[in-house]
């Protein structure tokens, strides 16, 4: 249910952008979204197809690159990835240290938009 | 057709508004927790707790937030302690507060002197947690009778918070409640948080956080 939140603040920032940029209909929004914001895709296309109707933003794809969680270790200097967020365990795989830094999987970014 | 770069962060405004609530919150010398954790955990309960315990020695505040009603403001003003209720139905039955929210509610407590102030989320164990709140401490909570695959099952919530409460720990003894997987997947998950089990049968189990929020207060045992 965040996605309408998620939604609604992604309007605001990217009819912003179309003043300024003088875009008058926005064809494709590019996110980047970390696996660790527990985002589903569908809702967030689904919220953001209700709250656009009547604006800049109506009949735009939205493309979600998901990025996955990469970590790395400052003790050993290993850097790893997760697959899958179910069975994270945040600490290293090699050593076993828990101070470990998230690298990437954070990330909530509108890369770019398109349109005409 | 043109592309235009932006690399903005979606949260950015929000963001931007838990800046300023923290920097007027420490301005104001008030230490925020953000209290999260499923509904019916008891974290309404807890907070009644904390207040009977500490509102002789520090003045405290609350802030309500549920879809509908007033039922938990009504809970905790009987107690003589200023709240305030969010209710999100007006704003599309959002599942968790922001900091807008915050940001409109501390309005009404600015004419009060406040050491702590206890913000009581939606209950939820997805959405709050990604929205800052402007808190100093963020607090997850979950109970014996949600079941035990809880923490594995929403590992961002568990992920991001500085302390872990498992609640109606007394209830173990009637149910299959594997607590030591519960620990384990909680130190896998989130290795630095604290971890506190609790009953408000044995009222003594909340003085741990007693002691965290008193000592973030500089009040020394």
């Amino acid at each position: 249910m965040h996605e309408y939140s998620i939604a609604e603040n992604l309007l605001k920032i990217i009819e912003k952008q179309c003043e300024t940029h003088k875009i008058k209909k926005v064809k494709k929004i590019n996110l980047k979204i970390g696996v660790l914001k527990a985002v589903i895709p569908d809702s967030l296309e689904f919220a953001f197809e209700l709250l656009s109707k009547g604006t800049v933003l109506e009949g735009a794809k939205l493309a979600i690159k998901s990025i996955p969680l990469e970590v790395y270790c400052p003790k050993c200097g290993n850097k790893f990835n997760y697959e899958n967020t179910f069975e994270i365990e945040l600490c290293c795989s090699k050593c076993k240290n828990t101070d470990i830094k998230i690298k990437s999987g954070n990330e909530f970014f509108i890369d770019s938009i398109e349109g005409e | 057709m043109k592309k235009v770069i932006l690399n903005l962060d979606i949260l950015k405004e929000e963001n931007i508004i838990a800046k300023k609530n923290r920097k007027y919150f420490s301005q104001n010398r008030i230490f925020v927790v953000n209290l999260m954790g499923s509904p019916g955990c008891g974290k309404t309960t807890l907070i009644e707790e904390i207040i009977k315990k500490i509102k002789d020695k520090l003045k405290i505040a609350v802030i309500e937030g549920d879809i509908a009603t007033v039922k938990d403001a009504r809970r905790i003003s009987k107690l003589k302690i200023p709240v305030v209720q969010i209710n999100t139905e007006k704003v599309g039955n959002a599942c968790h507060l922001n900091a807008g929210m915050i940001r409109k509610a501390i309005e009404s407590l600015k004419s009060k002197k406040i050491d702590i102030l206890i913000i009581e989320n939606i209950g939820n164990l997805v959405c709050p947690a990604e929205f800052d709140l402007g808190e100093n401490l963020r607090i997850v909570m979950t109970s014996v009778t949600e079941g035990d695959d809880k923490v594995a099952k929403y590992p961002p919530m568990f992920a991001n918070c500085d302390i872990v409460i498992i609640s109606k720990i007394d209830l173990i003894k009637y149910s299959k409640y594997n607590l030591k997987q519960v620990e384990k997947d909680i130190r896998r998950i989130n290795p630095k948080a604290v971890l506190l089990k609790i009953t408000t049968k044995r009222k003594n189990t909340i003085n741990s956080l007693i002691e965290i929020l008193m000592r973030e207060k500089g009040y020394a045992d």
